[in-house]
C-alpha cells in the first residue's frame, strides 16, 4: 500500500483511539453546562474554547468523533453485508431474480441519497441508530451492483462448472467459492463508502436528525453554532476540519486499497 | 509532438476558463455596489414566509403584523393598549353588558373604492364562524349569541349580529364578557369585502383586499412582500411611501443586510447582541420594550410523575432561573413572578419560589421522581434547544435524568395534546392586553388541551375566580379576583414561570418615529418615516 | 404510497391551536385522510391527469405553482455550478494526468480528494464567512440575481469539480497508456494528431456520464446548499416537505425528481450514441 494509504490508516486509527480515550485526555464532561464560561475563546483552560452554553469544545469534539466515526463504520459494515448478500444472489441466480433485484437497486440509486436518508430517518424514532439504519438502507445498493457485476464475470470461469458438476448446491457455491472472491472488492468499496457516510451523517445531524441534544456529533455542532460563525468562529471550525480530515483519510485509504487490488469499476471512482 | 497537441488543447481550455470566469464575475463587480432597496420604502424583516394573509385564517404573529397594515376592524388598540375607535366611530354597551351597539364611520372605503358599511362586518364575522370556511379563529366570536347554532349548521345566520342600518351594527352576547372589545381588536375581526372574497376564493389569502393604510402590491413568495401606500386611507395617509418585508430566515443574513443598509429595522439576534451593544455607532439606536408574554416550563399535571405537587415544587427549586436569565439570556427579559406579565398586573406580585437545590434534592427523594426518565418536549428552535439543555443539566445535578425530544411545531402541539410529554417548554403571547388572556386560556379547566391549558391544570376555585373577573367590566374587584387566582396558581405550580421576554430592535439612523408595540396589531405603519 | 406511512398528523398543522373538533373532522374529510389508501391514490392520479399536483397542506398554495418557481431556481444553481465545475474539472484532470507522478499531480490530487471530503455545508459556511461577512462583497443568503447565486454555485460546484478532476485524470491516463497511442507516438506526428481528437472525444464519454449524473443529483439534492444560503430551490422544498409531512409537496417533488433523472439519462444515452458506439474504452461498460 502506498504511503498515502498507510498514513491515512494511521491517522484514522489515531483519531479513533483519541476519541475513545477522550475521558482520559480531557477532564471536562462534554455535556456539562457552565453558565459562567459562555463563549470563551481558546485558552489554556479550554483548549478549543467553550460554546454558547459553556461546554468545552475539545471534549465535545472527541466524544462526537466517537459517535460519528462509529456510526459510519457500523453503517459501512452493515451495508456491505447486505450488498454482498444481494449481489451474490442476484449475480448467481440470474434471470428474473436478477432483474427484480437490480431494478430495486436502480430505484434506490436513482434517488438523491440525502433526501432518501432523510425520509428513512423521519420514519424511525429519532436517535443515533436511526441514522445508522438510514445510511445502511440507502448505501447497500451500490455494493450490490458492484458485487453482482463481479459475480457475472466470475460465473464464466470454469471452476464454477466444475463445482456444480461435483454436485455442490447453489448456496454452497455462493458461500464457499464465490464469496471469498468478492471480499477484497467489498472491502475497498466499504472504505470509500465510509468516507461518504461520514459526510452524510454529518449532513443528517446538521439538519437535526440523529443524535438528540445534548449529545454532540460533528454535524450537529456545526449546525447549532453556525449563527456564531462570525462572532465566535472557534465553535464552528474544529468539527468541520475533523469531518474533512476523517473523510480525506477514508478516501485516501480507499484509493490506496483500490490500487493495491487493482480494482476498476467503470467510473474511476 | 503529441504532447504539443495536448499543450494546445490545454491552452485553449485555459482561455475558455478565463473567459467564463471573467464573464461570471463582471456583473458581480457591477452589482456589488448597488443597494437592494426600493426608494422611499421602509424595509423590515420577516423570519419566514407568511402562510396566508386572509384574516380569517391567520394564526401567527407574522401574518398578523402584515394584516394590520392591510385591514381594519371596528376597534383597535392604541400605543397605550387602550381600545380606541377604528372603523367604528363610537359604541355603547348595554347596562347588563350583553349588547354592544357600534356606529360606523361613513368615510371608510375598501381599496377597491367601495364604502364600508355595517353589513360588511356581519359578513366578515359570520365568515369566521361559517363551518364551510374552516377558520381556526372561531373561538374569537364564540361568545356571540347564536354563534354555536350557526357553526353547527342549524341556522343560516348568526342571530346575535344585527345590522340596524348601513352605519349601525349591534352585537349581542350570550353572557356578559368583559374582554369582548379586546377580542374585536384581533386579526380575525378585520373587515373584508364580500365581492373580492368570492372573486378570489381560496386565493384571497394571496390577494388580500381590505381598507387599510397599505395595499399589497407584490408578493414573491419566500423572498419579499411589497406594500404600497393607500393615499385615500380614511385616517390620513402614512408618512412613508411603502413597506418592503423581506423574508430572511437566517439571522446572520439579516444582520449583514442591516449593516449594508438594505434593512431599516431588525430585532437583534442573541449571537450579535453583544457586538452591537458595545459599539459606538449602534449603541444609541436600540429600542426595547418589555414583551407581553410568558415563557414557562409546563408540567403534565394529569398523570405521574407530575400529578404530585411535591415533584413540581422540586423541579422549580432545582433550576436557577435568575442565573440563566442573566448569563445565557443576557438580561433580555424580566424574571417572572407568575404567568401575568408585570405590565398587565395591577395587584401585588405573588412571591416567587427561590432557587434552592438542597430543598429540591430533599423533595425529589420524597416525591418518587428518582429513577424515572423525564420526557421533556420542545420545539425545533435553536434558542429553545439551548435553554432545554441548560434545564437538563440543572436537573442532572439534582440527580434526575431528562430526555429532550425536539419536534416540529405541528407535531409538537399534537404530542402535547395527547399528553405524551411529562414537561414542555412553551411561550404564550398576548392576543390582547388583559390579564384574563393569561389566566383563562392557560389555567381554566374548560380549556384543557389544544385551547391553551396544556398542563391539564384543574382547580375549581381558580375557575370561579376567573369567571367572576370575566363578568365584570371594570374596577378593582376584577383585579382582586385575578390576583387571588394568580396567587393560587403560583402556589400550585402547574408550570415554572421563567420570564417575560423583552423585544429589542435596532434601527438605522435615518429611521424616525419607530416604536415597538408590544402587541403586533397596534402598528399600522402610519408614524414611521425617514 | 410509501410516504403515507410517515407518522404525524398534518391536520393539526393546518389549523390553529384552538380549533374545535368539528373543524378538525371537516378538514380531515376534505383532505381525504379518512378514506382508505387506495381511494387517496386514485384521487391523486385524477389530479395528475388534470395537470395538477394538489395543494400544500401548510400554505394552501398549489404545489405546481411552487414547483414552477423553485425548480427553475435550482436549475439556475445547478447550471452555474456545472459551468464552474466542468471546464475546471476537465482542465485540472488533464493537467494532473499529463504531469502524472510529479509535484503538480500530487497537489491536484490532494485538492481533489479534499473536494470530495469537505462537507458541503461547511465549505459553504466558510465561503459565506469570508466573502460575505468579513469582506462584505456578497450577500450571505437569499434568492435572486448574480450576487446571490455566486456563493452557493461555488459551494455546490466543489464536490463535482473534485470528482471530475479524478475521473478525467483516470480516463486520460488510461488512454495515454494504450498500446496504439504508444505506437502512434513512435510512428510520427500527423496520424497522432488526427486520432488524438478522436480519442479525446471517447475519453470524455464517461466524463460526460458523470457530468450527467452529478447534474441530476444536483437538481434533486442541493438540499444543504440551499438551506445554508437561503436559496429558494426544490431541494429545500422537498426536505421541508418531508420533515413537515406535507404529502402533496413530497409527491410533487418525487414526481419531478424522477422525471428529471429519466430525462438526463436519456440525454446521456443520446450523447453516447452520437459519440461512437463502436469504440469501447476500457472500463466504461455501464
Amino acid at each position: 500500500m502506498g504511503l498515502a494509504g498507510k498514513l491515512s490508516l494511521g491517522a484514522l486509527a489515531f483519531i479513533f483511539l483519541l476519541s475513545i480515550a477522550a475521558p482520559l485526555i480531557v477532564p471536562y464532561d462534554p455535556n456539562a453546562i457552565d453558565l459562567d464560561s459562555l463563549r470563551q475563546s481558546p485558552s489554556t483552560r479550554h483548549l478549543l474554547g467553550t460554546d454558547n452554553k459553556g461546554r468545552d469544545i475539545f471534549a465535545r469534539l472527541l466524544h462526537g468523533g466517537k459517535i460519528s466515526i462509529g456510526i459510519s463504520l457500523l453503517a459501512a459494515l452493515v451495508s456491505m453485508t447486505i450488498g454482498l448478500a444481494v449481489g451474490l444472489v442476484s449475480g448467481y441466480a440470474g434471470g428474473k431474480t436478477d432483474t427484480a433485484l437490480m431494478s430495486l437497486v436502480d430505484l434506490i440509486l436513482s434517488f438523491p441519497t440525502l433526501l432518501l436518508a432523510i425520509g428513512v430517518s423521519i420514519v424511525l424514532p429519532a436517535g443515533i441508530y436511526s441514522v445508522m439504519i438510514a445510511l445502511s438502507a440507502v448505501g447497500w445498493a451500490s455494493f450490490a451492483r458492484l458485487i453482482r457485476g463481479h459475480i457475472l464475470s466470475l460465473k464464466e470461469i470454469a471452476f464454477i462448472e466444475a463445482a456444480r458438476s461435483l454436485g455442490c448446491t447453489g448456496s454452497r457455491i455462493m458461500i464457499v467459492h464465490l464469496l471469498p472472491q468478492c471480499i477484497p472488492l467489498a472491502l475497498v468499496m466499504a472504505g470509500l463508502k465510509a468516507g461518504g457516510y461520514i459526510l452524510t451523517e454529518a449532513g443528517l445531524s446538521f439538519l437535526g436528525l440523529g443524535a438528540q441534544p445534548p449529545t454532540a456529533t460533528w454535524g450537529s455542532m456545526i449546525s447549532t453554532s453556525r449563527v456564531f460563525i462570525s462572532s465566535a468562529s472557534w465553535m464552528v471550525f474544529p468539527p468541520g476540519i475533523m469531518i474533512a480530515v476523517t473523510a480525506v483519510c477514508f478516501n485516501l485509504l480507499g484509493d490506496a486499497l483500490k490500487e493495491k487490488y487493482d480494482v476498476r469499476d467503470g467510473k474511476g471512482l | 509532438m503529441r504532447t504539443e497537441i495536448l499543450e494546445q488543447s490545454i491552452r485553449d481550455e485555459t482561455r475558455r476558463i478565463v473567459a467564463v470566469t471573467v464573464f461570471l464575475f463582471l456583473p458581480l463587480l457591477v452589482s456589488c455596489s448597488s443597494r437592494d432597496r426600493v426608494e422611499g420604502f421602509i424595509h423590515f424583516r420577516l423570519h419566514y414566509n407568511p402562510s396566508t394573509l386572509d384574516p380569517a385564517h391567520i394564526v401567527d404573529v407574522t401574518g398578523g403584523i402584515i394584516a394590520a397594515k392591510l385591514f381594519n376592524g371596528l376597534v383597535r388598540l392604541d400605543e397605550h393598549l387602550a381600545v380606541v375607535s377604528d372603523i367604528a366611530e363610537s359604541w355603547e354597551i348595554s347596562p347588563d353588558g350583553t349588547t354592544y351597539t357600534f356606529r360606523i364611520k361613513s368615510n371608510v372605503k375598501f381599496t377597491n373604492n367601495r364604502d364600508v358599511i355595517a353589513s360588511d362586518f356581519k359578513y366578515s364575522f359570520e365568515r369566521i364562524l361559517d363551518p364551510k370556511g374552516k377558520s381556526p379563529n372561531t373561538w374569537v366570536f364564540e361568545k356571540v349569541a347564536g354563534a354555536k347554532a350557526y357553526t353547527r349548521g342549524d341556522a343560516t345566520e348568526v342571530s346575535g349580529i344585527v345590522v340596524r342600518d348601513p352605519h349601525t351594527l349591534q352585537i349581542s352576547l350570550e353572557k356578559p364578557f368583559s374582554p369582548f372589545l379586546n377580542l374585536l381588536t384581533m386579526t380575525a375581526a378585520y373587515v373584508v369585502p364580500k365581492e373580492e372574497v368570492e372573486r378570489w376564493g381560496v386565493d384571497f389569502s394571496t390577494h388580500p383586499i381590505g381598507s387599510g393604510p397599505f395595499v399589497l402590491r407584490q408578493w414573491s413568495h419566500n423572498d419579499r412582500l411589497l406594500l404600497s401606500r393607500n393615499d385615500h386611507y380614511f385616517s390620513g395617509k402614512a408618512r412613508i411611501e411603502g413597506i418592503c418585508y423581506r423574508v430572511i430566515p437566517e439571522d446572520l443574513t439579516a444582520v449583514t443586510e442591516f449593516e449594508l443598509g438594505n434593512l431599516d429595522v431588525i430585532s437583534v439576534p442573541a449571537s450579535e447582541f453583544r457586538r452591537f451593544k458595545t459599539s459606538n455607532k449602534w449603541n444609541d439606536l436600540f429600542a426595547s420594550r418589555e414583551g407581553i408574554n410568558s415563557y414557562y416550563l409546563g408540567f403534565n399535571c394529569s398523570r405521574p410523575p407530575f400529578n404530585n405537587p411535591l415533584a413540581r415544587k422540586a423541579i422549580s427549586q432545582a433550576i436557577d432561573r435568575r442565573k440563566i436569565l442573566e448569563t445565557y439570556y443576557e438580561k433580555r427579559g424580566v424574571l417572572a413572578h407568575g404567568p401575568v406579565p408585570e405590565t398587565l398586573r395591577s395587584w401585588p406580585p405573588p412571591g416567587p419560589l427561590a432557587y434552592d437545590p438542597e430543598t429540591a434534592n430533599e423533595l425529589i427523594r420524597h416525591s418518587g421522581l428518582q429513577g424515572r426518565t423525564i420526557r421533556f418536549y420542545i420545539t425545533a428552535d435553536q434558542e429553545v434547544a439551548d435553554i432545554a439543555e441548560i434545564i437538563q443539566s440543572y436537573l442532572k445535578l439534582a440527580g434526575l435524568s431528562v430526555a429532550i425530544k425536539q419536534l416540529e411545531w405541528s407535531s409538537y402541539k399534537a404530542a402535547l395534546n395527547k399528553g405524551e410529554a411529562d414537561m414542555f417548554w412553551i411561550s404564550w403571547w398576548a392576543d390582547y392586553p388583559d390579564p384574563e388572556n393569561f389566566l383563562f386560556p392557560l389555567f381554566h379547566s374548560s380549556n384543557h388541551g389544544p385551547s391553551g391549558n396544556r398542563t391539564w391544570y384543574t382547580n375549581k376555585t381558580v375557575d370561579e375566580l376567573i369567571e367572576k373577573g370575566q363578568r365584570l367590566t371594570l374596577g378593582s374587584a376584577r383585579s382582586t379576583y385575578y390576583g387571588d387566582a394568580e396567587k393560587i396558581i403560583v402556589n400550585d405550580i402547574p408550570s415554572v414561570f421563567f420570564w417575560h421576554k423583552a423585544e429589542i430592535t435596532l434601527r438605522q439612523p435615518t429611521v424616525r418615529n419607530y416604536e415597538i408595540y408590544p402587541i403586533y396589531s397596534v402598528d399600522k405603519g402610519l408614524e414611521v418615516s425617514f | 404510497m410509501l410516504t403515507k406511512a410517515l407518522p404525524g398528523d398534518p391536520v393539526y398543522s393546518m389549523v390553529g391551536e384552538r380549533s374545535s373538533p368539528e373543524i378538525i373532522e371537516k378538514i380531515r374529510k376534505e383532505i381525504g385522510a379518512d378514506k382508505g389508501v387506495v381511494r387517496q391514490y386514485a384521487g391523486y392520479v385524477t389530479l395528475l391527469v388534470q395537470g395538477e399536483l394538489g395543494r400544500s397542506y401548510f400554505t394552501g398554495r398549489k404545489v405546481i405553482d411552487d414547483i414552477c418557481v423553485k425548480f427553475p431556481n435550482t436549475m439556475r444553481l445547478a447550471c452555474a455550478s456545472m459551468i464552474i465545475a466542468a471546464p475546471l474539472g476537465i482542465f485540472f484532470g488533464f493537467l494532473s494526468a499529463k504531469k502524472r507522478g510529479k509535484f503538480t499531480d500530487r497537489v491536484i490530487t490532494l485538492f481533489s480528494v479534499s473536494g470530495i471530503s469537505v462537507p458541503v455545508f461547511w465549505s459553504g459556511l466558510l465561503l459565506m464567512l469570508f466573502f460575505s461577512l468579513r469582506m462584505r462583497l456578497l450577500p450571505p443568503s437569499g434568492t435572486g440575481g448574480m450576487q446571490y447565486l455566486l456563493l452557493p454555485a461555488i459551494t455546490l460546484s466543489l464536490p463535482a469539480l473534485a470528482t471530475l478532476v479524478r475521473i478525467t485524470r483516470v480516463m486520460v491516463i488510461d488512454i495515454m497508456d494504450m498500446p496504439y497511442i504508444r505506437t502512434a507516438r513512435a510512428k510520427g506526428i500527423t496520424e497522432a494528431g488526427v486520432s488524438m481528437v478522436h480519442i479525446l472525444k471517447n475519453a470524455l464519454i464517461p466524463v460526460i456520464t458523470v457530468i450527467g449524473l452529478e447534474f441530476a443529483s444536483y437538481l434533486n439534492g442541493a438540499v444543504l446548499t440551499e438551506t445554508i444560503f437561503g436559496w429558494d430551490g426544490i431541494g429545500r422544498y422537498a426536505m421541508e416537505g418531508i420533515i413537515k409531512r406535507d404529502y402533496p409537496v413530497i409527491m410533487g417533488c418525487l414526481l419531478v425528481g424522477t422525471l428529471v433523472f429519466v430525462f438526463i439519462n436519456l440525454i446521456v444515452d443520446v450523447i453516447y450514441h452520437y459519440a461512437d458506439p463502436r469504440v469501447r474504452v476500457h472500463g466504461t461498460g455501464r
